[in-house]
Parts: structure tokens; sequence; C-alpha cells
């Protein structure tokens, strides 16, 4: 029985890695994107990303995903099945690309209000001295200000990130098959319990091993200080 | 020496302001102000907070734009608020070069260790300097390379009977005094700079290991590292504790002493008596009284110059 889960929750568990991952890599560069738009000078753009990021932090996850998991079949008249094929994937997968989707709208609103607090929080001194310097925008975002945002803002984002685990079990709403709904799966055609608390302990082990990571990043940083 | 004097006079003034204003809001904090300077001359400003003297050296390094008047350098006009003049980044970037600027609280990049606080800029800069730098840079990559293989093997030869933790600190100790070695190669101008002010041996340490004093004086080595035509001191003393003072002016002294121009707005009353070839005393957003230190701290003519001197003087 316990090598049975073991290989049932090795399935699962990669999808749970796989969302995680997906999420997080796309999600950090598109929150730089919206932080920069919700502080530019051009309004309605800084305007429309507010409404975006009140919007996405709003409302549910859960809902979020099963609005994304809709939009093709009644905004587009997209058959889930032809779009599979499009794909080249499976149901299940075309199911984990609409939850990666949604997670990383989600996930970006998010950091980009960790990000823009982080950026907003450089002193004004720092920018000057670029200008001064004769430094371009560019340069003087990517060498003096985004390296040490990225020292103020690792606290909140290691929060994000923890939160991001745990939330990945939300996808078995349109039934991706992660880790969570593998474990209840088992326990609803097995009539076992553990299975459900196993689980758990993969997700707090996933957690332990990112929070040591953090660490390891803050302490890596500590050589300065802002 | 005398003679020295008006010869400089005579040539074309390397600055001339002419009529600068500028206003925040309803306040109007410059009025008006006018003046020239010479090649190798040390201009001070002195004058009461809030008297617009941080804001015209802030206009003259284009932090702020101002509403009125002229700038030109070396017969150049910069600025001119009555012509349309291209206000561009790239053509604002170029403008500014002709200006350092060393700030009351330094700013500093703190994740930048001294030698890359001088030396980015310039690097960024391209042209010849980034190209000796990438050069340079090249030929360092593969003695790095080879130091690291060789930490590598004695790492693995040693992990297993010494705490490895320990081992590897160590051993990245090793490599970071390489590179530091190499840093300082790769950025020769940078490094004479940080000498040149006193700071050979702290070339590779974050501004928050240094004092007050010594990060000043890096500050003015990253502003010398462009090489400006006119470096200009907002208040560079007045973050700094008492006994911190002097490393800093001591420096700007000697820079005197290579016939740097320099625009100083200090409430240093004696330095800049000593100091400066000419003091302008600005208050209420326009130039009070201008002259000689003598002129100027000897016999002040205005009214408002005698109060600022005498309560400046009460202070001591």
């Amino acid at each position: 029985m316990f090598a049975e889960v073991l290989e049932r929750f090795a399935e699962g568990f990669g999808y749970t890695v796989g969302l995680f991952a997906v999420t997080l890599v796309a999600a950090i560069p598109l929150g730089i994107i919206v932080a920069l738009c919700s502080i530019t000078k051009f309004k309605p753009i800084r305007w429309l990303t507010k409404v975006f990021i009140w919007v996405v932090r709003g409302t549910p996850l859960l809902l979020q995903i099963i609005v994304v998991t809709f939009i093709p079949s009644t905004v587009f008249l997209l058959a889930n099945k032809d779009l599979a094929d499009f794909f080249g994937v499976s149901i299940v997968g075309l199911n984990f690309i609409f939850a990666a989707v949604a997670f990383i709208i989600n996930y970006s609103a998010y950091f980009a209000e960790i990000f823009r607090g982080g950026i907003e929080g450089i002193p004004r001194g720092q920018h000057e001295a670029a200008q001064v310097l004769g430094m371009k925008r560019g340069q003087t975002f990517f060498r003096i200000i985004l390296p040490q945002v990225v020292k103020r803002i690792l606290a909140p984002i290691s929060n994000e990130v923890i939160t991001l685990v745990k939330d990945t079990s939300l996808a078995r709403v349109i039934g991706v098959t992660e880790l969570f709904m593998v474990a209840y799966n088992v326990v609803t055609t097995e009539a076992i319990i553990w299975p459900l608390f196993f689980a758990g302990l993969y997700y707090l082990l996933f957690n332990g091993i990112l929070t040591i990571l953090f660490h390891a990043a803050e302490k890596k940083l500590s050589y300065y200080k802002v | 020496m005398n003679d020295e004097k008006t010869f400089k006079s005579d040539r074309e003034p390397l600055l001339v302001v002419k009529d600068l204003r500028k206003s925040f809001g309803e306040t109007q904090v410059l009025k008006g102000v006018s003046f020239e300077l010479h090649k190798g001359e040390v201009l001070s400003i002195i004058g009461p907070s809030g008297g617009g003297k941080s804001t015209l050296l802030r206009c003259l390094n284009f932090l702020e734009t101002p509403e009125g008047g002229t700038i030109a350098v070396g017969g150049e006009t910069l600025f001119d608020a009555s012509a349309k003049i291209s206000d561009k980044e790239s053509d604002l970037r170029t403008k500014r070069l002709h200006f350092g600027l060393v700030f009351q609280s330094f700013n500093l990049f703190p994740h930048y260790n001294a030698l890359e606080n001088v030396a980015l800029a310039p690097s960024l800069q391209g042209g010849d300097y980034r190209k000796k730098r990438r050069e340079a840079k090249k030929k360092n990559a593969a003695l790095l390379a080879a130091k690291r293989r060789q930490l590598r093997i004695r790492f693995f030869a040693r992990w297993l009977h010494e705490n490895p933790f320990k081992l590897w600190d160590e051993l990245s100790a090793e490599l970071q005094l390489l590179k530091h070695e190499l840093g300082a190669q790769e950025n020769p101008e940078a490094a004479q700079l940080l000498a040149r002010v006193g700071l050979a041996d702290k070339m590779y340490n974050y501004p928050c290991e240094l004092s007050g004093g010594q990060q000043q004086r890096v500050a003015i080595a990253r502003a010398l590292a462009l090489k400006p035509d006119i470096l200009c001191f907002d208040e560079p003393t007045s973050a700094l504790d008492p006994e911190l003072t002097g490393e800093v002016l001591k420096v700007i002294k000697d820079l005197k002493q290579e016939d740097t121009t320099m625009i100083i707005v200090t409430h240093e009353m004696e330095f800049a008596r000593h100091v400066s070839d000419k003091v302008l005393f600005v208050s209420g957003g326009i130039i009070e009284e201008e002259g000689s230190p003598e002129e100027v701290f000897g016999s002040p003519k205005s009214e408002k110059t005698r109060a600022f001197l005498s309560k400046m003087e009460e202070k001591i």
C-alpha cells in the first residue's frame, strides 16, 4: 500500500513542483514589468495597472483559475479538445496550462506590489547619484536600483513563495492531478486517512528546503547594508 | 601671484550663469542668480539655510530644471530657458558630465565596494575605457579560472579530513583576495583616484564598513572619475562628525592645488575663507554679496551678510 501511495505521490508531486516552478519563473519578471507600469509617469497605464492589481488581489485565486479555464470556450468559442490538440497536450496537460496561467497572473500582481514597495523604498539620492554620473535609465535601474531592491524584498518574497507552494493545491479544482488531489483520491477510494497527512509532510519538507535556500540567499546578500 | 590672477580673469570664463530662476510651487527659490567662474578657480557659496544654495547646485547639475536663465560652460550654452534646447535624455546626460556633484549624504552605492563605486560610471560610458577594461577582464578571466580549478582540487582533497564549511570559507576568502588584486588591475584609474584621496587600503571595503569621512572621500573620487570640468560640493561635511571633517576638507584643498575648478556650498566659514578665490553670499534666492574672501569675510558691504557672519561667529 505504502509503495503504491509513494508511486502515485511522485506523479502528483511532479505536477505540484512543475506548477510552482513555472509560476515562479514567469511571475517574477512579469511582476517587475507590472511594478514598473504601476509607477510609470504615463497615467492611463498606471491607472490600468492599479485596476488590474486591485481585481487580481481582490478576488479568490480559486475563482481566477475557473475563469481562466472557461475563457477559451466562452469568449473565443474554442473547444478545449481543439485547444489541447493545438498545443499537443492531453486534457490534463491543458488544465495544467490553464492553472499555470491563472497562477502566473495572480502571483505577478502580488509580486508587483512587493517590487513596487522595494523600488519606491530606494532613497532618491541613489537615483540622483546615478544621474549625476551620467548613467542611462536602464543602467541606473539594473546596476543601482534592482540589486538593492532584491535585498530589501527577499523576506516578503519568501513569504509569497511559501504561500505559492501551498496554493498549488487549488489547481485540483480544474482537475490538475497535483499532490493534494492524488492524496485525496487515495483517501476516498481506499478509505484510509494517513495519505492526507503524508501529503502534508511533502509540503512541509518542500517549504523547509525553500526556507533554507532563502536563508542562504539572505546571508549571501548580507555583505552590505542598505 | 597678482599677475597670474589678472591673467586668469582676462580669459574667457569657464562657467557663465545668467539670471537663473527656479520656484517650487508658489515659493521662488532662485530669483535671478548670475555669476561667472574661471578655470582653476574655487567658488564658495555661503548663506543661511533655505536661501537657495543647494538648489543652485542642483540646477547646475540638471537635477532641477530652472524656469529662467542660461547656463554656459566653455562657451557652449547648455541650458537656455527662453530657447527651446533639446531636453532629450541622452543630451541631458552629456551636458551633466561637465559637472560633478558630491552630495551631503554621500549617496554611495551600498552594494558596490569603494573601487567599484568609482569605476562603475566610467565603465558604463563606453568608449576607450570600456574597451581597455574588457581586455584586462578577458586576460584575468583565465587567471581566475585556473585559481578556481586549483581551489576545487584542494577542497576535494581535504574536505573529508577537516570541517568542510570552514574549509570552504577559507578557500573562498583566498579567491576573493585574487579577485581584489585583479580588480585594481582592471580599473587602474579608479585605484589611482582612491589612492589620491588616501584610501588605497580601503579599496575593497563596502560603504557600510567605512567611516563618514572615508565614504565622502570615496564619493569625491567617484565624482572625479568622469573628469568633470567643474566639481560641485553640496555641504560635503555637514553630515560628518566634527572630527571627520578635516580629512574631507584636506582632500578638497589638495584638489585646489591641482587647479581643479570647484563650486563649494558650505557652512565651514574658516575653510571657505582659506580655500576659495571667490565667495558668493546667497540669501533669499539672490546673490546678496560677491567678491574675494577678503572682501566678503573682511569687510562685508551688505547688512544681511554682516548679520549672517556674526551669527556664525557666535556659534564658535
